[in-house]
């Protein structure tokens, strides 16, 4: 039995602000992660813009900036989609800016974009994720009006809730994967 | 209703739980990386030095042909990993030999190389099957790389140049003299000494 298109709508709709909420923690994250080890954050403006130390500083205060506004748009939901909008430019930025510095200076550098150290070089799997980041916020920020609708008539307090733990479960997933990615990669060797 | 709607709050608790286990679990090895000492091949004293150009050797391999050791060779490295039929260890890395040739063939070429009688050796070659690697029996060979422990390998870059060279007793020990080769590191020594001196200076 295949369903109507009504239900899948209603379904995404389920999905639309655990998104939403998804972004603003991981951008809120982001940023409070720039402010802490703002150092490191330096280095990775620097090298991913080439910029000097004072422009990478505006740069950065730019990018936090940003990432706070957008985080506090997307949690409200009038403004979510000016907070979809603002976090896909953003990290569309973003990935222009690894993609360039993959391109032209290869990937040895720090990209800042991994919430623990790291030793692996800026490679695909950042490319990507950044990439579904912004197709994640790019989608939301243009979502039928009909699916916006279908959200504000299903918000009961027990859904706020469970929406609340999706989005911290998609957080911790994603952390998951960051930390797993950040490790050191074996020789294609070892593997066989 | 109420049944359904706690199973999907603890299904989601449940996916929270998940990712901090996984998070924890991924830190736990990168710790774990970081204090396990880097398995590196064993340097030994040996005539030529890390670094110096390795004069290029013409040899006979087992099957005839004429197989040219160390020089420069057309851009492409050059691994000659000393081993003897009687060396349980050496058969032991065989498997690593051959994992490492097809990962590495992009740029690597190995050559295997012993001393004594031509007959064990050929045996040897049909025995586990060695017969894409070129086999070399040269006394004059090991005496050049000071070989004096198997299995012993040296890596020659595609300058021609000696690269990095050590005992490699496991697959971890082969692969070490890649990476070093990478890193511009010539013996797990040398490494270690950079890596100290590295970590002094952060502490700094």
């Amino acid at each position: 039995m295949m369903p109507d298109s009504a239900h899948v709508w209603s379904v995404v709709a389920l999905m639309e602000t655990p998104a939403a909420w998804f972004m603003a923690l991981l951008l809120g994250v982001a940023a409070a992660h720039k402010l802490l080890w703002r150092e490191r954050a330096l280095i990775a403006v620097s090298g991913l813009t080439r910029l000097s130390s004072r422009p990478a500083g505006l740069a950065l205060g730019a990018a936090v900036g940003i990432e706070i506004a957008a985080a506090i748009a997307l949690l409200l939901p009038d403004y979510r989609i000016p907070g979809a909008l603002l976090a896909a430019l953003l990290w569309s930025l973003y990935l222009a800016a690894m993609a360039y510095t993959l391109i032209s200076h290869g990937g040895a550098i720090d990209c800042g974009c991994s919430f623990g150290k790291t030793h692996r070089p800026l490679g695909r799997f950042q490319l990507l994720r950044t990439a579904a980041l912004a197709l994640l916020a790019f989608a939301l920020a243009i979502r039928p009006a009909a699916l916006a609708a279908g959200t504000s008539a299903v918000a009961m307090p027990v859904l706020l809730v469970t929406q609340a733990l999706c989005a911290c479960a998609l957080l911790a997933l994603y952390a998951a994967l960051d930390s797993v990615m950040s490790l050191d990669a074996l020789r294609p060797g070892v593997l066989r | 209703m109420s049944f359904l709607i706690a199973s999907q709050i603890l299904l989601w608790i449940g996916l929270i739980v998940l990712g901090v286990v996984c998070i924890a679990l991924a830190r736990q090895i990168g710790v774990l990386h970081q204090r396990i000492a880097p398995a590196g091949a064993l340097s030994l004293q040996q005539p030529l030095k890390l670094g110096e150009f390795v004069p290029p050797l013409s040899l006979a391999s087992l099957d005839g042909s004429v197989i040219q050791v160390g020089g420069e060779r057309g851009g492409r490295s050059q691994l000659i990993l000393f081993l003897s039929p009687d060396c349980s260890i050496c058969e032991a890395l065989l498997p690593s030999v051959r994992s490492a040739f097809a990962a590495e063939r992009s740029w690597l070429d190995i050559v295997l190389a012993s001393d004594g009688e031509a007959e064990a050796h050929a045996a040897f070659v049909r025995d586990k099957g060695l017969t894409k690697f070129p086999y070399v029996i040269s006394e004059q060979l090991g005496r050049r790389y000071g070989v004096s422990k198997l299995p012993y390998a040296v890596l020659i870059d595609q300058a021609g140049k000696l690269a990095a060279s050590g005992l490699v007793n496991t697959r971890e020990h082969l692969e070490s003299l890649f990476i070093a080769k990478e890193r511009g590191v010539g013996s797990i020594q040398q490494f270690l000494k950079l890596r100290d001196r590295e970590q002094a200076s952060l502490g700094e």
